[in-house]
C-alpha cells in the first residue's frame, strides 16, 4: 500500500464545501442569474415525427419586427453538433427526424410574447412514415441513418461458442427489455450566452465545459481566445448534462449573436422531459450453455439499443453496454454482439451507468432464471460462476488480483441476513394472502473511466496555482454537480500538501482559465483526474520546497508568497499518465477495456401488494469495493442516490412514448421516487486500492445505478413467483403477470 | 392590485400584477432566487415557502393570495448568518448534493417542525413527500431530521 501512515483528510467524512451556499439560497444556478438587458429564448420545434419542411409561414396577424428569429442560415460555422458522427444539426434545414426537433429560435425580452409569436408560426411539412422501434429500424422500414440505420455495431468474441452450445447440458435463454429513463435532475437545462467585443461567453448548467467550448468553436468559427464557457452551480446532471448542453448553448449563443443582447434559455419541465436526451431503451437476448454442474460454458448475447434520431454519444454507450453484458461471470466461450439503431424518437444520450444498467438487468435476471431452471439457489449459481482472480473478461482482459465480486457478495449476504430472511419471508407469504415478501440479489460491476484508449485521447491536464494570498487554486475543468468533487478534490490536494482544505480554492470552471481536464463523466473524476491532481500537488510541494511536513498553514502560505515574490508566478501542471501494461485493441475489441473495475452486490427486500400490484422496497443492502474511499459520507450519498434511481428504473419510471411522442412529460405521470419510497439502506465498503487512481480510488458515481434494478426485480420474482423480463415493472404490469398465473393454477 | 404582506420579516405594500405566481414574484421582482423552479405545477416542491408558517408550493399561489399574510423564503431562515438547526444538521449528515431541492426541503421541514417538534419517521417522510430529490435517495435528509428531533427540544425554540 502506498499510504501506510495515517491520513489526515483522505478517508474522512469532512463536510461539503458547497453545502452552506446551497442551504441558504445564496448559490446561484443559471436561472438565478439575469444579466442586464437580458432577452429570453424560445425553441420552435417540429410537430411531426418524420418528414421534410416544405414551408415556414409567419402570420401577418403578429408583429415579428421586434422578435429575433434565427434559422439554420444564420449559423456562421457548421450546422452540426460536434460529438461523434456529427449527424445532428443545431437547427433542422429540411429534414425532420423526431417530434420536437428544433427548427427556429426566437428571442425577445418578454417571455409571454415569445409564446404568442410561436403560435403565429405555421410550418408546412411533407410527412413520412416514421421508424418507431428497434424492430422497425432493423427492418429498415425507412432509412434514418446511412444505409442501415445502425449507428454502431460491435462484436466481442472469446473462445468457441459453437463448442459450448454443442456440449451443453442445458441451454437456457431469456429476452429482456428496458424502457426509456429520464435523468430528472431537479434543475432543468439552462443556459445564458452573451457576445461582447466578438467574444462569446456562456454560463450554464453542464458537466463538460470543454465539450461546449469545442462545439461553439465550430458553430461560430471562433478560436479559443474568443470563447469562455463558465459552469454555473449545477442542479443535478446524471449524464443529462453531458452532451445536451452543447446543443442548448448553441441555440442560446445563436440568438445572442443575432439580437446583440445576452440571451437566456431555461427549459420548463415538460420541454426538458420531452426533448432532451434519455437512457437508451434496450432489447437484450441472452442464450447460455450450462453444464451438468451449473457452470456457464458459453454465452451468446445480443444487445440492441434504441439510439433515437441522432447518434449523440450512442456509439460509446453501446461500447459500455457490450463490455458489461457478460456481467461478473467467468465464461470461456462468449460472443457479444451489439447494435445501436436509429429511430424517429428524441435522441438518447448519456445517463449514469451509460449502457451498463440495461445489460446488467438482463444478465442478472437471466442468472436467476438459470438458478430457477436448475433448481439451485441464486447464491449457488453465482458462487459457481463469479469471476475469480486472474480470470479474463470477454475481451481477454486479465483481471489479475483486482476482482472483488465474490467478496462483496458474501459480505452482502451476511449483512442482509439473506438466508434467514428468505425463510422468514416464505413463512410470511404462507400466512398472508394479498401481501407477499421476497428477497433478491444482484452482482454487478462498472468499468471505471473512459473505455479503452479514451483516457489517453483526452490527455487530462490539471494545474495548481499558488496565489498572492498564499492559497492554492485547483484549476480543472471538472464540475461540481452534486457528487461532491469540490470537497473530494480539496481533500486530495490537502492530503498531499498537508494543509487544511480551507486553504484550497476551487471555483466553478471557466474555460478561459482552466486547462482541459476532460469531461465530468464516466466515474472518472476522482479516479483519473484525482490521480493527476495528486501528482501535481506533489510537484507543487517540491516547487516551493516544502520538503517536510513540519509546517503549519501559515508557514505554507508563506512559502507560496515567497516563491511568487522570487519567480513572479507559481503554476504547476501535469498530464495524465497511462498506466503501464494497459493495452486496448479497439478494432478487435480485445484487451484492457478499462484500467480497473469497481465491484458491488445488492440485496433487495420487497413487499408486493397482490391487489394493487404495488411494490415497496423495504430494505436495500449494498456492499461495494471502490478502491480507497476519499470521503465515506459522500460515497454513501452516491450509493443511496444511485440505488434510488435504480429502484425508480425498476418499478416506477415509465416513459410513455406513443407514435414518437412522449405522453407523460411531467412528474405526475413520470414518477420518480419520493421520500415515501425510500427504503432502509445498509451500505458497506470493503477495502481496496487502485494504484492509478487518486489516492487509490476507483470510480464510484455510476456503479450504484447498475445493480439495484435487477436486485429489486429478482426480489419481486422471489415474492410472487412471477418472471420479469421487462422494466419498469409498474403495478399494472405486475398485476398482468400475476393474473394468468392464477388462472392456470385454478384450471390446473 | 395593491397588496400588503410581510416577507422575511419586513412589511411591504406593493402594486403587483395579480396574474403572476408567488414564485415568479419572489424570483423576478423581489430577486429572491433561493426559491427554485423545478416544474411550476406543484409536483416537485423546489419552490416551497412558508405562508403564515405553513409550507406551500409557491408556484401554485397567486400573488393576490398573500395579501395581509406572512411569507418566509429560504433567505429569511437563519438570518444574521446563523443557520437554523435543520440547516446545520443537513451539513453534518451530508444531506445536500446538487442543492436544487435543498431550500424547498429545508422550508418543508421547518413547516413540519413548527407544528410537530418530534415527528415520527413516517411524519417526516410525509412532510417531504412533495419535495422531490433526485440526488440523495433521501436517507441523509431523513438522518438530518432525526439528528435534531432526537435531541432535546431546545433546538426547536428558535424556529419560525
Ligand atoms: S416549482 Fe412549484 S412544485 Fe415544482
Ligand atoms: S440534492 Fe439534488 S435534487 Fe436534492
Amino acid at each position: 500500500m502506498l499510504n501506510k501512515k495515517e491520513m489526515r483528510y483522505v478517508g474522512k467524512s469532512i463536510n461539503r464545501f458547497d453545502a452552506y451556499n446551497k442551504l441558504t439560497g445564496i448559490a446561484k444556478y443559471t436561472d438565478d442569474i439575469t444579466p442586464p438587458n437580458c432577452w429570453y429564448g424560445l425553441t420552435v420545434r417540429s410537430t411531426i415525427v418524420s418528414g421534410t419542411i416544405e414551408k415556414i409561414i409567419f402570420s401577418d396577424n403578429f408583429d415579428f419586427s421586434n422578435i429575433t428569429v434565427v434559422d439554420y442560415k444564420d449559423i456562421p460555422g457548421t450546422n452540426h453538433l460536434k460529438i461523434i458522427h456529427n449527424d445532428q444539426p443545431y437547427l433542422a434545414e429540411k429534414e425532420i427526424k423526431y417530434y420536437g426537433e428544433p427548427i427556429l429560435l426566437l428571442a425577445h425580452p418578454d417571455k409571454e410574447l415569445l409564446k404568442e409569436a410561436n403560435n403565429h408560426i405555421k410550418i408546412i411539412y411533407d410527412e413520412q412514415e416514421p421508424v418507431l422501434s428497434i424492430d422497425e429500424s432493423l427492418q429498415k422500414k425507412s432509412l434514418i441513418f446511412q444505409t442501415d440505420n445502425i449507428f454502431e455495431h460491435i462484436t466481442i468474441k472469446k473462445g468457441d461458442i459453437d463448442f459450448a452450445f454443442s456440449n451443453a447440458h442445458r441451454i437456457i435463454s431469456g429476452e429482456y427489455r428496458t424502457g426509456h429513463q429520464e435523468q430528472a435532475y431537479l434543475e432543468p437545462q439552462a443556459m445564458i450566452a452573451e457576445f461582447r467585443d466578438n467574444k462569446l461567453t456562456i454560463w450554464g448548467s453542464m458537466q463538460c465545459p470543454y465539450y461546449v467550448h469545442n462545439a461553439m468553436k465550430s458553430l461560430f468559427n471562433l478560436d479559443d481566445e474568443h470563447l469562455r464557457i463558465i459552469q454555473t452551480t449545477t442542479g443535478g446532471a446524471f449524464g443529462g448534462k453531458e452532451d445536451f448542453p452543447s446543443l442548448l448553448a448553441g441555440h442560446t449563443a445563436l440568438l445572442a449573436y443575432k439580437c446583440g443582447h445576452p440571451v437566456k434559455i431555461v427549459y420548463d419541465r415538460a420541454e426538458d422531459i420531452a426533448f432532451t436526451t434519455k437512457r437508451h431503451p434496450s432489447l437484450v437476448n441472452i442464450k447460455t450453455a450450462i453444464t451438468r454442474d451449473g457452470i456457464i460454458l458459453g454465452m451468446d448475447i445480443e444487445v440492441l439499443l434504441d439510439g433515437g434520431a441522432y447518434s449523440t454519444l450512442s456509439p460509446v454507450v453501446l461500447s459500455r453496454a457490450v463490455l458489461h453484458a457478460g456481467g461478473t461471470y467467468h465464461c470461456d466461450n462468449i460472443k457479444i454482439d451489439g447494435k445501436v439503431l436509429a429511430t424517429n424518437t428524441p435522441p438518447n444520450g448519456a445517463f449514469r451507468g451509460f449502457g451498463a444498467p440495461q445489460v446488467l438487468f438482463a444478465i442478472e435476471s437471466c442468472i436467476d432464471k438459470i438458478a430457477n431452471t436448475l433448481h439451485i439457489s441464486p447464491i449457488e449459481i453465482r458462487l459457481k460462476n463469479l469471476l475469480q482472480q486472474n480470470d479474463t473478461l470477454p475481451t481477454g482482459q486479465n483481471l489479475g488480483l483486482d476482482v472483488a465480486c465474490q467478496k462483496v457478495m458474501e459480505r452482502a449476504l451476511e449483512l442482509s441476513n439473506y438466508k434467514n430472511k428468505l425463510q422468514q419471508y416464505k413463512e410470511f407469504n404462507g400466512s398472508h394472502r394479498t401481501k407477499k415478501r421476497g428477497i433478491g440479489m444482484s452482482s454487478y460491476f462498472h468499468g471505471c473511466g473512459f473505455t479503452g484508449s479514451g483516457e489517453s485521447l483526452i490527455n487530462t491536464e490539471v494545474k495548481l496555482r499558488g496565489n498572492e494570498q498564499g492559497k492554492v487554486e485547483i484549476l480543472v475543468a471538472n464540475v461540481e454537480m452534486g457528487q461532491g468533487v469540490q470537497t473530494v478534490f480539496r481533500q486530495i490536494v490537502a492530503e498531499v500538501l498537508q494543509i487544511s482544505p480551507e486553504l484550497i480554492i476551487y471555483d466553478n470552471p471557466n474555460t478561459g482559465i482552466v486547462p482541459d481536464s476532460g469531461p465530468t463523466v464516466a466515474s472518472r473524476t476522482t479516479m483519473v483526474v484525482g490521480k493527476v491532481l495528486e501528482e501535481t500537488a506533489r510537484k507543487f510541494k517540491d516547487y516551493i520546497r516544502a520538503l517536510d511536513n513540519y509546517y503549519n498553514d501559515m508557514e505554507f502560505s508563506g512559502l507560496i508568497k515567497q516563491y511568487i515574490q522570487e519567480n513572479g508566478t507559481l503554476e504547476v501542471a501535469s498530464h495524465y499518465q497511462k498506466p503501464p501494461d494497459l493495452n486496448w485493441d479497439k478494432k478487435n475489441y480485445k484487451g484492457d477495456a478499462y484500467g480497473t473495475y469497481a465491484w458491488a452486490c445488492d440485496v433487495a427486500e420487497v413487499e408486493v401488494d397482490l391487489l394493487t400490484g404495488e411494490v415497496k422496497v423495504i430494505k436495500l443492502t449494498a456492499v461495494l469495493e471502490i478502491g480507497q474511499l476519499i470521503n465515506p459520507q459522500l460515497a454513501e450519498g452516491q450509493v443511496q442516490g444511485g440505488s434510488m434511481q435504480g429502484i425508480g428504473y425498476a418499478i416506477y419510471e415509465n416513459e410513455v412514448m406513443k407514435n414518437g411522442k412522449i405522453l407523460n412529460p411531467n412528474f405526475t405521470d413520470y414518477i420518480i421516487p419520493s421520500a415515501m419510497d425510500s427504503p432502509e439502506f445498509v451500505i458497506e465498503f470493503i477495502s481496496g486500492h487502485y494504484a492509478y487512481g487518486g489516492y487509490g480510488a476507483k470510480g464510484l458515481g455510476e456503479l450504484p445505478m447498475n445493480g439495484s434494478a435487477p436486485a429489486v426485480t429478482n426480489a419481486i420474482q422471489n415474492a410472487c413467483g412471477i418472471t420479469i423480463n421487462q422494466i419498469p415493472v409498474t403495478p399494472e404490469r405486475i398485476l398482468s403477470l400475476i393474473k394468468p398465473q392464477n388462472h392456470t393454477r385454478r384450471s390446473a | 392590485m395593491i397588496i400588503k404582506f410581510i416577507l422575511n420579516g419586513t412589511e411591504y405594500i406593493k402594486d403587483v400584477n395579480c396574474t403572476q405566481t408567488l414564485l415568479d414574484f419572489l424570483r423576478n421582482e423581489m430577486r429572491l432566487t433561493g426559491t427554485k423552479k423545478g416544474c411550476e405545477i406543484g409536483e416537485c416542491g423546489a419552490c416551497t415557502v412558508l405562508l403564515d408558517g405553513k409550507a406551500v408550493n409557491s408556484c401554485l399561489v397567486l400573488i393576490g393570495q398573500i395579501n395581509n399574510r406572512e411569507v418566509t423564503t429560504i433567505e429569511g431562515i437563519g438570518k444574521d448568518g446563523k443557520l437554523h438547526p435543520i440547516q446545520k444538521a443537513f451539513i453534518e449528515s451530508g444531506a445536500v448534493q446538487c442543492g436544487f431541492c435543498t431550500p424547498g426541503m429545508i422550508i418543508s421541514l421547518i413547516g413540519l417542525l413548527n407544528e410537530n417538534p418530534h415527528p415520527s419517521e413516517d411524519e417526516i417522510k410525509m412532510a417531504i413527500e412533495g419535495n422531490l430529490c433526485r440526488c440523495t435517495g433521501y436517507e441523509q435528509i431523513l438522518q438530518a431530521v432525526r439528528m435534531i428531533t432526537n435531541k432535546q427540544h431546545e433546538t426547536n425554540r428558535e424556529i419560525y
